[in-house]
């Protein structure tokens, strides 16, 4: 049995990436056997916290699964296959806590980011998750609950992002405590930003958002302002595949490059 | 109804889930979600990021539910593994743990657990959890507790306890071990 000093570590997550990556190259029949064993074990300790969700939570995952596929077989193959570029990725974002335990990916404190640090958060973004689920609550975060047939009087690009085969959805909270969903499509080099309860700002100043290609400056596309609801901003100019995206606060009119620290960076 | 006899009625419901049946699936939530939840709310602490974890979760359960394979354990440590590493994996994100940190001070607000369930009968399997955990030793339980509702890694464990990696393992180990006998889990 290999492993076997780690099975119970990595029935309760408690590995690190690297380990986990290892533990999970190399496990055996007998190793993946007894996983399961203390799985069970482990999913025993969740009866002793349980808490009944509330009931608009029910709503919310029912509608949004009513408006999601099922994976096949083979996609959810095809899916777990990004996966181990994510693990591999999330090494490089350990070792960056280790080093300075400053990783600010999102919020009022992150700095400007070099490209090699930008592409290792780009990774760390690229995780396997609920992507076409995620996309599918953007829509209705997009149209606010009155009804997914409205979404496509939506602004064009994003109503053709919304529609794209391959649009992937990134959720982020920002300082002032609004939601930011980054959606995007690799194919159509398109990128749009949903945002719920994006502040006013003074008169004078916009937001703008940035493209951010890992070997070059920052790429200006696009200003627009907060307000109540939704905000949504369709990136202006072509999202290159593994660009990131920033937002941040310029004077009016917008700038040519970032003149304050950004208030959000993403990866796509 | 015994838990045995209701988690098996589950497993049969999630295996219809992954031929789209959507009844199916509001038999898996109801029967799972107040465990998914008050997990995902234990290891976060942020009730918004709980919820949002919890959506990611349970839809990830119905696009994913072909990946559940009777043969191999319960729809309940399927489940409950796929919240468990959503969770840890929110949280372990420099952002999360910050907003964490801040509202708890740090993680070791352990017990005394609060069970606010309405399922009559996870408040049972609830009781029965604490008294197998109140079984172990304090060394035992400290290392599962910090690893399981903490999310920490054992290399984190180790650092907080001061305390020789090769021990957490052991630790871990030895403590699900009798946790698992404690609970009489087959």
């Amino acid at each position: 049995m290999k492993h076997r000093e780690d099975i119970a570590a990595r029935a309760l997550d408690a590995l690190a990436a690297d380990e986990r990556r290892r533990f999970d190259a190399e496990a055996d029949e007998a190793t993946l056997a007894e996983l399961s064993d203390m799985r069970e074990t482990a999913a025993a300790l969740a009866d002793a916290v349980a808490i009944a969700p509330p009931a608009e939570l029910r709503a919310r995952i029912f509608e949004q699964v009513a408006a999601t596929e099922q994976l096949t077989a083979e996609e959810i193959a095809a899916e777990a296959r990004p996966a181990v570029a994510a693990v591999e990725s999330s090494d490089a974002v350990d070792a960056e806590v280790d080093d300075d335990r400053e990783p600010a990916l999102v919020g009022g404190g992150s700095t400007v980011v070099g490209p090699r640090e930008l592409a290792a958060r780009r990774r760390w973004f690229q995780r396997p998750g609920s992507l076409l689920g995620a996309a599918a609550a953007a829509v209705v975060l997009l149209v606010g609950g009155i009804g997914i047939g409205q979404a496509i009087r939506t602004p064009d690009p994003v109503s053709a992002l919304v529609h794209a085969a391959d649009v992937r959805t990134q959720t982020a909270s920002l300082a002032d405590g609004s939601r930011a969903t980054l959606m995007w499509s690799d194919e159509q080099g398109e990128a749009a930003f949903v945002f719920e309860g994006l502040s006013q700002l003074e008169a004078d100043e916009v937001y703008q958002a940035w493209f951010m290609p890992a070997d070059g400056d920052p790429i200006p596309a696009g200003t627009f302002a907060g307000g109540d609801g939704s905000v949504v901003h369709a990136l202006d100019g072509t999202l290159d595949e593994g660009d990131g995206v920033a937002i941040t606060v310029e004077p009016e009119g917008g700038s040519e490059q970032p003149t304050t620290q950004p208030l959000l960076v993403m990866g796509t | 109804m015994t838990p045995t006899r209701r988690a098996t009625e589950v497993d049969d419901a999630l295996v219809r889930v992954a031929g789209g049946d959507r009844e199916a699936f509001a038999i898996v939530y109801d029967a799972l979600s107040a465990r998914v939840f008050g997990l995902v709310l234990r290891v976060l602490v942020d009730r918004s990021q709980a919820e949002e974890v919890t959506q990611e979760v349970f839809v990830d359960m119905w696009r994913k539910a072909q990946t559940f394979d009777p043969a191999r354990g319960s729809s309940v440590g399927w489940a409950l593994a796929l919240a468990h590493s959503k969770a840890v994996d929110r949280v372990r994100s420099s952002q999360a743990q910050r907003d964490r940190d801040e509202r708890i001070g740090i993680r070791d607000s352990v017990a005394p657990f609060d069970v606010v369930s309405e399922a009559a009968d996870v408040k049972v399997e609830g009781a029965r959890v604490r008294e197998a955990l109140a079984t172990l030793t304090e060394a035992h339980r400290e290392a599962i507790v910090l690893a399981y509702y903490g999310g920490l890694t054992q290399t984190e464990i180790a650092e907080r306890l001061d305390t020789p990696l090769g021990t957490v393992k052991t630790r871990l180990r030895d403590g699900m071990i009798r946790l698992r006998a404690a609970l009489g889990v087959s």
